[in-house]
Protein backbone atom coordinates (compact mmCIF):
# COMPACT_ATOMS: atom_id res chain seq x y z
CA UNK A 1 0.00 0.00 0.00
CA UNK A 2 1.55 3.29 -1.08
CA UNK A 3 1.16 6.56 0.82
CA UNK A 4 -0.99 9.05 -1.05
CA UNK A 5 -0.02 12.63 -1.74
CA UNK A 6 -3.21 13.99 -3.29
CA UNK A 7 -3.35 17.00 -0.96
CA UNK A 8 0.29 17.91 -1.54
CA UNK A 9 -0.11 17.53 -5.30
CA UNK A 10 -3.16 19.78 -5.24
CA UNK A 11 -1.37 22.42 -3.14
CA UNK A 12 1.78 22.32 -5.25
CA UNK A 13 -0.14 22.58 -8.53
CA UNK A 14 -2.29 25.43 -7.25
CA UNK A 15 0.78 27.23 -5.95
CA UNK A 16 2.55 26.91 -9.31
CA UNK A 17 -0.49 28.15 -11.22
CA UNK A 18 -0.94 31.10 -8.85
CA UNK A 19 2.74 32.06 -8.66
CA UNK A 20 3.97 31.50 -12.20
CA UNK A 21 0.75 32.04 -14.15
CA UNK A 22 -1.41 34.22 -11.92
CA UNK A 23 -4.23 31.70 -12.41
CA UNK A 24 -6.60 29.92 -10.06
CA UNK A 25 -6.94 26.16 -10.33
CA UNK A 26 -9.64 24.91 -7.98
CA UNK A 27 -10.42 21.27 -7.22
CA UNK A 28 -13.09 20.20 -9.71
CA UNK A 29 -16.49 19.82 -8.02
CA UNK A 30 -17.36 16.90 -10.28
CA UNK A 31 -15.08 14.75 -12.40
CA UNK A 32 -15.44 15.22 -16.16
CA UNK A 33 -17.15 12.15 -17.59
CA UNK A 34 -15.08 12.09 -20.77
CA UNK A 35 -11.32 12.07 -21.23
CA UNK A 36 -10.59 15.77 -21.59
CA UNK A 37 -6.80 15.79 -21.80
CA UNK A 38 -5.15 16.40 -25.15
CA UNK A 39 -1.65 17.17 -23.89
CA UNK A 40 0.25 14.99 -21.42
CA UNK A 41 3.54 15.98 -19.81
CA UNK A 42 5.40 13.33 -17.83
CA UNK A 43 8.37 13.39 -15.51
CA UNK A 44 9.96 10.56 -13.58
CA UNK A 45 11.39 10.61 -10.08
CA UNK A 46 14.04 7.96 -9.38
CA UNK A 47 15.63 6.98 -6.10
CA UNK A 48 14.00 6.54 -2.70
CA UNK A 49 10.58 7.73 -3.88
CA UNK A 50 10.53 6.43 -7.45
CA UNK A 51 7.34 7.41 -9.26
CA UNK A 52 6.03 9.02 -12.43
CA UNK A 53 4.09 12.29 -12.42
CA UNK A 54 1.76 13.00 -15.33
CA UNK A 55 0.14 16.36 -16.00
CA UNK A 56 -2.85 16.21 -18.35
CA UNK A 57 -4.15 19.42 -19.88
CA UNK A 58 -7.37 20.08 -21.78
CA UNK A 59 -7.00 22.21 -24.87
CA UNK A 60 -8.32 25.25 -23.01
CA UNK A 61 -6.08 24.72 -19.98
CA UNK A 62 -3.02 24.24 -22.22
CA UNK A 63 -3.69 27.46 -24.12
CA UNK A 64 -4.59 29.45 -21.01
CA UNK A 65 -1.42 28.27 -19.24
CA UNK A 66 0.83 29.04 -22.20
CA UNK A 67 -0.76 32.45 -22.73
CA UNK A 68 -0.37 33.34 -19.05
CA UNK A 69 3.23 32.19 -18.81
CA UNK A 70 4.23 33.94 -22.02
CA UNK A 71 2.05 36.98 -21.29
CA UNK A 72 0.58 36.65 -24.78
CA UNK A 73 -3.01 36.53 -26.08
CA UNK A 74 -4.33 32.96 -26.14
CA UNK A 75 -5.03 33.26 -29.87
CA UNK A 76 -1.33 33.87 -30.53
CA UNK A 77 -0.09 30.85 -28.57
CA UNK A 78 1.32 28.06 -30.74
CA UNK A 79 1.25 24.31 -30.24
CA UNK A 80 4.99 24.41 -29.52
CA UNK A 81 4.37 27.03 -26.82
CA UNK A 82 1.74 24.77 -25.22
CA UNK A 83 4.12 21.80 -25.22
CA UNK A 84 6.99 23.82 -23.78
CA UNK A 85 4.83 25.27 -21.01
CA UNK A 86 3.36 21.83 -20.20
CA UNK A 87 6.90 20.45 -19.88
CA UNK A 88 7.90 23.28 -17.57
CA UNK A 89 4.77 22.88 -15.46
CA UNK A 90 5.30 19.15 -14.90
CA UNK A 91 8.97 19.86 -14.17
CA UNK A 92 7.90 22.23 -11.40
CA UNK A 93 5.21 19.87 -10.08
CA UNK A 94 7.65 16.94 -10.04
CA UNK A 95 10.46 18.98 -8.53
CA UNK A 96 8.32 20.37 -5.75
CA UNK A 97 6.69 17.01 -5.08
CA UNK A 98 10.14 15.41 -4.87
CA UNK A 99 11.02 17.80 -2.07
CA UNK A 100 8.16 16.50 0.11
CA UNK A 101 8.73 12.81 -0.67
CA UNK A 102 11.30 10.74 1.24
CA UNK A 103 14.70 11.18 -0.41
CA UNK A 104 17.20 11.15 -1.86
CA UNK A 105 15.49 11.20 -5.24
CA UNK A 106 16.32 12.54 -8.67
CA UNK A 107 14.24 14.16 -11.38
CA UNK A 108 14.27 13.17 -15.05
CA UNK A 109 13.74 15.50 -17.97
CA UNK A 110 10.08 15.93 -18.97
CA UNK A 111 8.38 14.27 -21.95
CA UNK A 112 5.29 15.67 -23.70
CA UNK A 113 2.73 13.71 -25.72
CA UNK A 114 -0.10 15.40 -27.65
CA UNK A 115 -3.21 13.66 -28.92
CA UNK A 116 -6.83 12.84 -28.25
CA UNK A 117 -8.03 9.66 -26.56
CA UNK A 118 -4.53 8.78 -25.42
CA UNK A 119 -4.58 5.76 -23.12
CA UNK A 120 -2.03 6.37 -20.44
CA UNK A 121 -0.10 3.59 -18.79
CA UNK A 122 3.20 3.45 -16.93
CA UNK A 123 4.64 -0.04 -17.23
CA UNK A 124 4.53 -1.99 -13.97
CA UNK A 125 3.09 0.93 -12.06
CA UNK A 126 -0.22 1.63 -10.40
CA UNK A 127 -2.11 4.88 -10.16
CA UNK A 128 -1.79 6.15 -6.59
CA UNK A 129 -2.77 9.81 -6.79
CA UNK A 130 -5.18 11.52 -9.17
CA UNK A 131 -6.15 15.17 -8.79
CA UNK A 132 -8.46 17.03 -11.17
CA UNK A 133 -8.44 20.81 -11.07
CA UNK A 134 -10.35 23.33 -13.10
CA UNK A 135 -9.06 26.69 -14.28
CA UNK A 136 -10.79 29.34 -16.35
CA UNK A 137 -9.51 27.71 -19.55
CA UNK A 138 -10.66 24.19 -18.69
CA UNK A 139 -9.80 21.14 -16.62
CA UNK A 140 -6.39 19.65 -15.94
CA UNK A 141 -5.24 16.58 -14.09
CA UNK A 142 -2.19 15.40 -12.18
CA UNK A 143 -1.55 11.69 -11.69
CA UNK A 144 1.19 9.92 -9.77
CA UNK A 145 2.08 6.35 -10.67
CA UNK A 146 4.19 4.17 -8.37
CA UNK A 147 5.82 0.87 -9.27
CA UNK A 148 3.89 -2.15 -7.93
CA UNK B 1 23.43 47.60 -17.01
CA UNK B 2 26.15 46.99 -19.58
CA UNK B 3 27.03 43.40 -18.60
CA UNK B 4 26.23 40.64 -21.02
CA UNK B 5 24.00 38.06 -19.35
CA UNK B 6 23.98 34.38 -20.29
CA UNK B 7 20.59 32.68 -19.80
CA UNK B 8 20.73 28.87 -19.93
CA UNK B 9 17.51 26.83 -19.86
CA UNK B 10 16.12 24.06 -22.04
CA UNK B 11 12.70 25.70 -21.87
CA UNK B 12 12.27 28.57 -24.31
CA UNK B 13 9.38 29.78 -22.16
CA UNK B 14 11.57 30.00 -19.06
CA UNK B 15 14.25 31.86 -21.02
CA UNK B 16 11.62 34.40 -22.09
CA UNK B 17 10.45 34.85 -18.49
CA UNK B 18 14.01 35.32 -17.22
CA UNK B 19 14.91 37.74 -20.02
CA UNK B 20 11.72 39.73 -19.34
CA UNK B 21 12.86 40.12 -15.71
CA UNK B 22 16.38 41.04 -16.83
CA UNK B 23 15.02 43.73 -19.16
CA UNK B 24 12.82 45.07 -16.38
CA UNK B 25 15.85 45.76 -14.18
CA UNK B 26 17.94 47.20 -17.00
CA UNK B 27 19.88 44.28 -18.50
CA UNK B 28 19.39 44.47 -22.25
CA UNK B 29 22.37 42.48 -23.53
CA UNK B 30 21.46 38.81 -23.19
CA UNK B 31 22.56 35.55 -24.80
CA UNK B 32 20.43 32.40 -24.72
CA UNK B 33 21.54 28.76 -24.56
CA UNK B 34 19.33 25.69 -24.36
CA UNK B 35 21.66 23.40 -22.41
CA UNK B 36 24.98 23.34 -20.58
CA UNK B 37 27.00 22.51 -23.68
CA UNK B 38 25.66 25.52 -25.58
CA UNK B 39 25.99 27.56 -22.41
CA UNK B 40 29.65 26.72 -21.95
CA UNK B 41 30.39 27.56 -25.59
CA UNK B 42 28.58 30.88 -25.24
CA UNK B 43 30.55 31.56 -22.06
CA UNK B 44 33.86 30.96 -23.84
CA UNK B 45 32.87 32.95 -26.93
CA UNK B 46 31.65 36.06 -25.09
CA UNK B 47 32.57 38.30 -22.22
CA UNK B 48 29.85 37.30 -19.77
CA UNK B 49 29.11 39.35 -16.65
CA UNK B 50 26.35 37.20 -15.16
CA UNK B 51 25.07 33.64 -15.70
CA UNK B 52 21.51 32.50 -14.95
CA UNK B 53 21.09 28.76 -15.38
CA UNK B 54 18.58 26.00 -14.91
CA UNK B 55 19.77 22.77 -13.24
CA UNK B 56 18.10 19.89 -15.09
CA UNK B 57 18.89 20.10 -18.80
CA UNK B 58 19.85 17.62 -21.53
CA UNK B 59 23.51 17.11 -22.57
CA UNK B 60 25.04 19.07 -19.69
CA UNK B 61 23.31 20.09 -16.46
CA UNK B 62 23.50 23.52 -14.89
CA UNK B 63 25.54 22.00 -12.07
CA UNK B 64 28.16 20.67 -14.50
CA UNK B 65 28.10 23.97 -16.39
CA UNK B 66 28.86 25.75 -13.12
CA UNK B 67 31.73 23.37 -12.33
CA UNK B 68 33.15 23.84 -15.85
CA UNK B 69 32.98 27.62 -15.59
CA UNK B 70 34.64 27.59 -12.15
CA UNK B 71 37.33 25.24 -13.49
CA UNK B 72 38.42 28.06 -15.81
CA UNK B 73 39.10 30.22 -12.76
CA UNK B 74 36.21 32.55 -13.57
CA UNK B 75 34.48 34.31 -10.67
CA UNK B 76 31.48 35.37 -12.79
CA UNK B 77 28.30 35.42 -10.65
CA UNK B 78 26.17 32.34 -11.34
CA UNK B 79 22.51 32.16 -10.32
CA UNK B 80 20.72 28.82 -10.37
CA UNK B 81 16.97 28.88 -11.15
CA UNK B 82 15.55 25.42 -10.55
CA UNK B 83 12.89 23.15 -9.08
CA UNK B 84 15.55 21.42 -6.98
CA UNK B 85 14.46 22.64 -3.56
CA UNK B 86 15.96 20.16 -1.09
CA UNK B 87 18.61 21.51 1.26
CA UNK B 88 21.25 18.99 0.16
CA UNK B 89 20.75 20.00 -3.48
CA UNK B 90 21.14 23.69 -2.62
CA UNK B 91 24.34 22.87 -0.71
CA UNK B 92 25.58 20.85 -3.71
CA UNK B 93 24.98 23.82 -6.00
CA UNK B 94 26.72 26.27 -3.66
CA UNK B 95 29.69 23.91 -3.33
CA UNK B 96 29.90 23.72 -7.12
CA UNK B 97 30.23 27.49 -7.24
CA UNK B 98 26.70 28.87 -7.55
CA UNK B 99 26.40 32.31 -5.94
CA UNK B 100 22.63 32.49 -5.54
CA UNK B 101 19.66 30.22 -5.91
CA UNK B 102 15.99 30.68 -6.83
CA UNK B 103 13.46 27.85 -6.59
CA UNK B 104 10.63 27.52 -9.11
CA UNK B 105 7.85 28.51 -8.92
CA UNK B 106 8.78 32.14 -8.37
CA UNK B 107 7.07 35.45 -8.92
CA UNK B 108 8.45 37.91 -11.42
CA UNK B 109 9.07 40.23 -8.46
CA UNK B 110 11.18 37.62 -6.63
CA UNK B 111 13.38 37.15 -9.69
CA UNK B 112 13.72 40.90 -10.19
CA UNK B 113 14.70 41.31 -6.52
CA UNK B 114 17.49 38.76 -6.98
CA UNK B 115 18.73 40.63 -10.05
CA UNK B 116 18.51 44.01 -8.31
CA UNK B 117 20.57 42.55 -5.44
CA UNK B 118 23.23 41.69 -8.00
CA UNK B 119 23.07 45.20 -9.46
CA UNK B 120 23.67 46.73 -6.02
CA UNK B 121 26.51 44.31 -5.22
CA UNK B 122 28.27 45.01 -8.49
Amino acid sequence: MHATYNCQIEEITQSIFATMLGLDAARAADEPTDAFERLFATIHISGASACSVVLGLSDGAARESAAAMLQAPAAEVTEADCRDVAAELVNMIGGNLKSVLPGPSYLSLPTVVAGNNVELEVAGAELVDHVILRGAGGPLSVRRFVQR
Amino acid sequence: MSEKVLVVDDSGTMRKIVIRALNAVGFTDTIEASDGVEGLKAFHDNSIGLVLTDWNMPNKSGLDLTRDIRATGSKVPIYMITTEAEKNRVVEAIQAGVNDYLVKPFTQEALQQKLEKYCVAS
